[in-house]
């Protein structure tokens, strides 16, 4: 990546004011500052590393086109040659494994349209408010993702019968002290063969943003399974102890207070993703005309199950009236409904969506507050503001 | 919450009409520069509590502009408060008896030693974008920072503090 000697030498200035710490950051945040450069209409949430958010009403169909989908990363985008990258398979395995990249595109190849959400979708919205990037409803997409099966590559390197987990590592280097971003998934959810590893979505090679050359895409599971910029995969006979797994991306066992405190011992892993709905039209606190034809849509998801309703209320929540599903489905992915409302009435109004899928579970109408800020599932709402005709 | 304000100020109202027609008057014939070197603090003691108490007050969770409206408000009814106060007045209510939850920080174009300090430390790593997005009490702070030092940023205890106490004062 070419950088000017002038950014350069700020980001020199900036870590020799930072002393000892900054020697660890390594040649990749040269990388990083070049990443202040982005991000079309994506909202940048911050732009170093990289955390790009889909501003809700972009969201207008059921493919979300590339330059579109929201982009979370923990550390800075690492430059990656793909004629020198290699993916070492380890750990409980009869024989270790390196492929190329050559290697695995000459392996079979699967394409799975799967939504992505990322687990901190929504953490603008708790009271009190949790530290992290503050998403609000676009921290979620839906692509065609093409690659090899994790499955296939396990059954070439053997996975021995004391193996339970299978570990994700991507080329992306911690800042300062940080813990590697490495995270761990059941091996009874690795060996589907839903989950790949991925070199193309919606059939271009990926973004460095989005994890070039090679990323995992874990269907139906919050978005931190899926790793970006995948190195090393090693298969253990236990869960990965670092924080990213240890730590984050957990839920306590039972509600908690709001403001509170859990140990980490009190919480459970977030696996799959809860069934959630969002309008993404008309955008909150629009203004329309009363007996204008207005349509309220969105999108509807429930990880690894399918939705079965949305019902959509345009009175507060006094009454509710079912969406009409969009025809694009497949399993992993969001529905897209919609509904025709003609407000017959000036004032301003609150609408709201609930998804039901199709296991029975429904979205609630309050938050369960949680020290993480994840899984943001309660019934979206809008205010649309109808002015006289 | 405006449905307690009413009720709460008609009944004390006219129990303390006398007091306010006498001290309010008092209130608006003192001397404009003596005003002045007032702070809002001592304005509020003076002329709203000739009314009602500072509980009153204390109570409402307003933004600038909603107490830009109820001190407008209070003067239609009688208040002695004059234009030059009236400003004053409402920012000092509004930093004290707002909305809850924590306020957003800026970082990006403050000068002060806390300002600088975040400037020069944390955007080593990260933007000051990703500061002013948090929306964190002191404790939130703590636990953030106490995690940042850990994960390699050069804080003392003693900038840790000067940093919770201007990030969520």
């Amino acid at each position: 990546m070419q950088l000017s000697a002038v950014t350069r030498r700020r980001f020199l200035d900036a870590a020799l004011r930072a002393g000892a710490a900054t020697a660890l950051v390594g040649v990749d945040a040269f990388a990083a500052v070049a990443e202040q450069v982005v991000p079309g209409p994506l909202i940048v949430h911050s732009a170093r590393p990289q955390d790009l958010e889909t501003p809700s009403e972009l969201l207008t169909s059921w493919i979300t086109p590339n330059e579109l989908f929201y982009v979370r990363s923990h550390f800075y985008t690492p430059t990656i040659r793909e004629e020198t990258w290699t993916l070492q398979v380890d750990g409980e395995v009869a024989s270790p494994l390196m492929l190329t990249m050559d290697a695995l595109l000459r392996m079979p190849a699967k394409t799975v349209p799967a939504t992505l959400e990322c687990a901190g979708n929504g953490r603008g919205n708790y009271d009190p408010p949790v530290a992290g990037v503050q998403w609000r409803k676009g921290a979620v997409g839906t692509a065609r993702w093409t690659g090899v099966p994790l499955a296939d590559v396990l059954a070439r390197v053997g996975v021995k019968r004391s193996a339970t987990f299978v570990w994700l590592d991507g080329a992306d280097t911690p800042l300062g002290r940080a813990p590697d971003f490495i995270r761990s998934v059941p091996l009874e959810k690795a060996l589907r063969g839903d989950v790949l590893l991925v070199y193309a979505m919606n059939g271009e090679r990926l973004t460095p943003a989005h994890g070039f050359p090679v990323r995992v895409v874990v269907p139906g599971w919050e978005g931190a399974y899926s790793v970006k910029w995948l190195t090393h995969i090693t298969v253990s006979n236990h869960d990965h102890p670092g924080a990213f797994v240890a730590t984050a991306y957990r839920l306590p066992r039972y509600p908690i207070a709001p403001g509170g405190v859990v140990d980490p011992s009190e919480t459970v892993p977030i696996r799959g993703l809860a069934v959630k709905s969002i309008i993404t039209a008309p955008t909150d606190d629009a203004v329309v005309t009363r007996g204008d034809a207005v349509t309220i849509s969105g999108f509807a998801w429930s990880g690894e199950d399918d939705i079965r309703s949305v019902d959509v209320s345009v009175d507060s929540g006094r009454s509710w009236v079912t969406a009409r599903l969009g025809r694009d489905r497949a399993p992993y992915t969001w529905r897209q409904f919609s509904l025709p409302w003609r407000p017959t009435e000036p004032g301003s109004r609150v609408l709201l969506s609930r998804a039901t899928d199709t296991r029975g579970r429904r979205q609630p109408l309050a938050a369960d507050w949680n020290p993480g800020g994840y899984a943001w599932d309660v019934v979206d709402r809008i205010r649309v503001n109808v002015q006289p005709a | 919450m405006h449905g307690t304000w009413w009720i709460a100020y008609v009944s004390m109202f006219s129990l303390r009409n006398i007091a306010f027609v006498i001290f309010g008057a008092l209130g608006a014939l003192a001397p404009v520069s003596a005003q002045n070197s007032r702070t809002a603090e001592q304005i509020v003691q003076m002329r709203c509590t000739v009314c009602h108490r500072v509980d009153l007050l204390e109570q409402q969770r307003l933004t600038s502009q909603g107490w830009e409206r109820e001190v407008a408000k209070m003067r239609g009814w009688g208040a002695a408060v004059d234009d030059s106060e009236t400003a004053a007045i409402a920012a000092y209510l509004a930093s004290r008896y707002s909305p809850p939850g924590p306020k957003p920080v800026r970082v990006t174009d403050d000068s002060s030693a806390a300002g600088n300090l975040l400037k020069m430390r944390c955007t080593v790593c990260h933007g000051t974008d990703l500061i002013e997005a948090q929306r964190l009490d002191a404790a939130g702070w703590r636990r953030e920072l106490v995690k940042m030092t850990g994960w390699g940023a050069q804080l003392s205890p003693d900038e840790i503090e000067l940093l919770i106490g201007h990030l969520a004062p």
